[in-house]
């Protein structure tokens, strides 16, 4: 009787069908009419796709999450991404797939994630299929108008509509590896065009509250600046990392690094024991009031308190009002003309901490409420005699209403307000990749200066003056993702010595990523972070209904299929 | 209490055979196991019937018992994220389920009627490698299964998972 495979037990024909990929599951219906039953059975559904992507243990999955609407979204998105076909026919799914991957980053697990791992495989061009990968960065993460301009010189491809390629640069961001050189080598590297946006001062004006936003005075994320800002610091540490021969580490080299929320994972290297009181000793200059523990039950969701590495970069005022106010101007729509130049690079080590909550405004996400916090910002660099090396810094970090994480900084010297910046937190809420986006003058001069800036975590504690290895800025965020065969130097090698021009490596070569695996139990003045995931999961399902119709239009594959059930 | 403790087991087939084996290796059967441990050795008879399994899969069931006495205990809870994310097969299993259909879903029934959790695995992940990458009508092949759909009830549901199609 049970010498076939029909003559098995449904329950024991579960246990086979989960094992199989969605594409052969999508067959076995089809074999006959016992087997299509399955077609209902939710949890086998939910059992494949745990198999191939995280499980439902992430706080982030929204509830009524539809592993089987889910599980197509996925299918069609692995097809587009794992055909062969020529970039510019690629090219025309990226909206799809930018959305697709980019809240698959928002639902994927901050540790050890297949999805993300998933993701890398897709946009790996060292190993395995060269042709294909490629493909993949070109057609999907090269398609910003600043990949437009650099690739001017044999253009073929046309420019884009707007949200092709905002898209594109969203996806770009989330990668996280700014690439300079297009994948062909036809092309100029994409430094000077960045440069172009991100020191064009017509950009930052009272409608984008001079963040790296769009015009529409809620500060909704404009990726194409986010972009910029990632090619223009990266090109600068990359330089920097070269001339102090790794004593800066390497940064932004791990494909979709630290890019889930809660990502960032505290690695301990300031507050070995965090449970016990620690005596500090202070040093010169240090406001004591930062480093105090949080007092208990205050919490701090954005996980704020603690120390942060930061990067600002500018041009010589000189140069910048050159090119902004003397130069031949361009049409009001018009781009500048690409700048190759050299900035000033500072790194900056800010202690804050989380002091005061209040509720959101109207022009605000109203998941969460606003903190503010205070701290200090030092310079990371021997730069003494630098009057701008050190001040105290406050600012306020709130939900947008597009869901993202903005923050706001204020750098205050010898009591007086000297600098602002604005920005969002790449990846969402804890994230370890942190924040991109714009510094200015706080009085928002139209004559600048102005520039890019970034900041990413570094620890939840601060240091001690014992603690030596605090002199050299802290690099890393949260490696999980991180994977051995990603360090494939030999390759990285084989391409420069091909091309030869500066900055084509999309990796920074030196330095090495410490796997931090210490601390799995985020823990935030006196709560635990699971106590604060239904709140997380809300702002996230708020992000992904708001922000991409999440549930209202399902990614569907030639527009014929029609909801299965009916 | 120790030195009574019953060493060895006598599983009997449903034809009547009789297979002497360590205690240890048939109490990789959660079934015998839990049998063993609610009477207790003292009540236990040493001859335990497993009238849905016969000689031959019986026989070949502790043969893969014996080989994987020593591996550790599965983790009890089913947690779905702590499985192991591979439908890879170790060699030796490989080789174990080289039989044909009609022993391999005896088997993978024997496991599940004994409660043998990574036996039924490892068979269950053989007949989904037998699926994988193949076309319906290829699994009808594989597993002489009939058509039972008419032609437009075929069409119909191609279209509704064409999603799982590759272009």
């Amino acid at each position: 009787m049970a010498n076939t495979l029909n003559g098995l037990p449904n329950e024991i024909l579960h246990n086979i069908f989960k094992y199989l990929d969605p594409r052969d599951l999508g067959r076995i219906f089809r074999v006959s009419k016992q087997l299509k039953k399955f077609m209902t059975d939710k949890v086998l559904f939910k059992e494949v796709y745990c198999y191939l992507l995280d499980g439902p243990v992430n706080a982030f999955k929204p509830a009524g999450f539809d592993y089987k609407e889910e599980l197509i979204k996925f299918c069609i998105a692995r097809r587009i991404l794992q055909s062969d076909k020529k970039v510019e026919d690629k090219r025309n799914d990226i909206v799809q797939i930018s959305k697709y991957l980019t809240e698959a980053c928002y639902i994927s697990t901050p540790k050890e994630s297949q999805t993300i791992q998933r993701m890398k495989n897709w946009f790996d061009d060292n190993r395995g299929y060269p042709r294909k990968q490629r493909d993949n960065i070109e057609a999907f993460l090269c398609q910003s108008s600043t990949f437009f301009r650099a690739r001017h010189i044999e253009n073929t491809l046309p420019n884009l509509t707007l949200e092709e390629r905002q898209a594109s640069a969203k996806l770009h961001v989330f990668y996280g590896v700014p690439l300079f050189l297009p994948r062909t080598r036809k092309w100029h590297t994409t430094y000077p065009y960045a440069v172009s946006v991100v020191y064009d001062l017509r950009n930052y004006t009272e409608e984008t509250k001079w963040g790296p936003y769009l015009s529409d005075g809620q500060a909704s994320v404009d990726w194409e600046k986010m972009e910029a800002v990632m090619l223009v610091l990266g090109h600068n540490m990359h330089a920097f990392c070269r001339q102090t021969h790794g004593m800066f580490p390497k940064v932004w080299s791990v494909p979709f690094g630290g890019i889930a929320p809660n990502s960032y994972v505290d690695d301990g290297r300031f507050n070995k024991d965090k449970k016990e009181e620690r005596v500090f000793t202070g040093w010169e200059g240090m406001a004591e009031e930062v480093r105090r523990p949080l007092p208990k039950g205050f919490e701090d969701p954005y996980n704020i308190t603690g120390t942060w590495t930061r990067v600002v970069c500018f041009l010589d005022f000189h140069d910048l009002f050159a090119y902004n106010f003397t130069t031949g101007q361009p049409e009001p729509d018009q781009a500048r003309p690409a700048l190759n130049t050299t900035e000033a690079i500072r790194l900056i080590t800010m202690e804050i901490r989380a002091t005061k909550s209040e509720p959101p405004g109207p022009e605000d996400g109203q998941a969460l409420p606003i903190y503010h916090f205070e701290g200090i910002s030092t310079s990371s660099m021997n730069t003494s005699w630098d009057p701008n090396a050190n001040s105290s810094i406050r600012g306020t970090v709130r939900l947008t209403k597009e869901g993202e994480v903005r923050w706001q900084t204020i750098s205050v010297f010898a009591g007086e307000e000297r600098w602002a910046s604005e920005g969002i937190q790449v990846g969402g809420i804890r994230s370890g990749r942190g924040v991109l986006g714009h510094w200015f003058d706080k009085d928002h001069d139209i004559h600048g200066p102005a520039g890019p800036t970034a900041f990413w975590k570094v620890s939840d504690g601060f240091r001690e003056p014992s603690d030596d290895d605090a002199d050299h800025p802290h690099a890393m965020y949260h490696q999980t993702t991180a994977n051995v065969q990603y360090d494939d130097d030999e390759d990285e090698e084989d391409e420069e010595a091909e091309g030869g021009e500066e900055g084509q490596e999309h990796v920074y070569e030196l330095g090495t990523v410490a796997e931090s695996d210490l601390v799995t139990e985020l823990q935030l003045g006196g709560q635990t972070a699971s106590q604060l995931h239904d709140v997380l999961a809300q702002i996230v399902m708020g992000h992904l209904q708001q922000h991409h119709h999440y549930q209202h239009h399902p990614i569907q594959g030639q527009g014929d299929d029609e909801d299965e059930e009916g | 209490m120790s030195e009574t403790k019953i060493q060895k087991l006598t599983l009997v087939a449903n034809d009547g055979n009789k297979i002497e084996v360590d205690r240890q290796v048939a109490e990789k059967s959660v079934l015998i196991k839990n049998m063993l441990d609610d009477l207790g050795d003292e009540q236990m008879s040493t001859e335990v019937p497993i009238p849905n399994v016969n000689d031959t899969v019986l026989k070949k069931v502790i043969e893969w018992c014996e080989h994987h006495k020593n591996d550790p205990a599965a983790p009890q809870d089913d947690d779905s994220d702590s499985r192991k994310k591979t439908t890879d097969i170790d060699e030796w299993d490989q080789k174990f389920m080289q039989v044909d259909q009609e022993m391999l879903f005896e088997i993978i029934l024997a496991s599940n009627y004994l409660d043998i959790k990574p036996l039924l695995d490892v068979g269950c992940k053989t007949v989904a490698n037998m699926i994988k990458g193949k076309s319906p009508e290829e699994i009808r092949k594989t597993f002489n299964i009939t058509n039972d759909f008419t032609p437009e009830e075929e069409e119909q549901i191609r279209r509704e998972n064409e999603w799982a199609e590759d272009r």
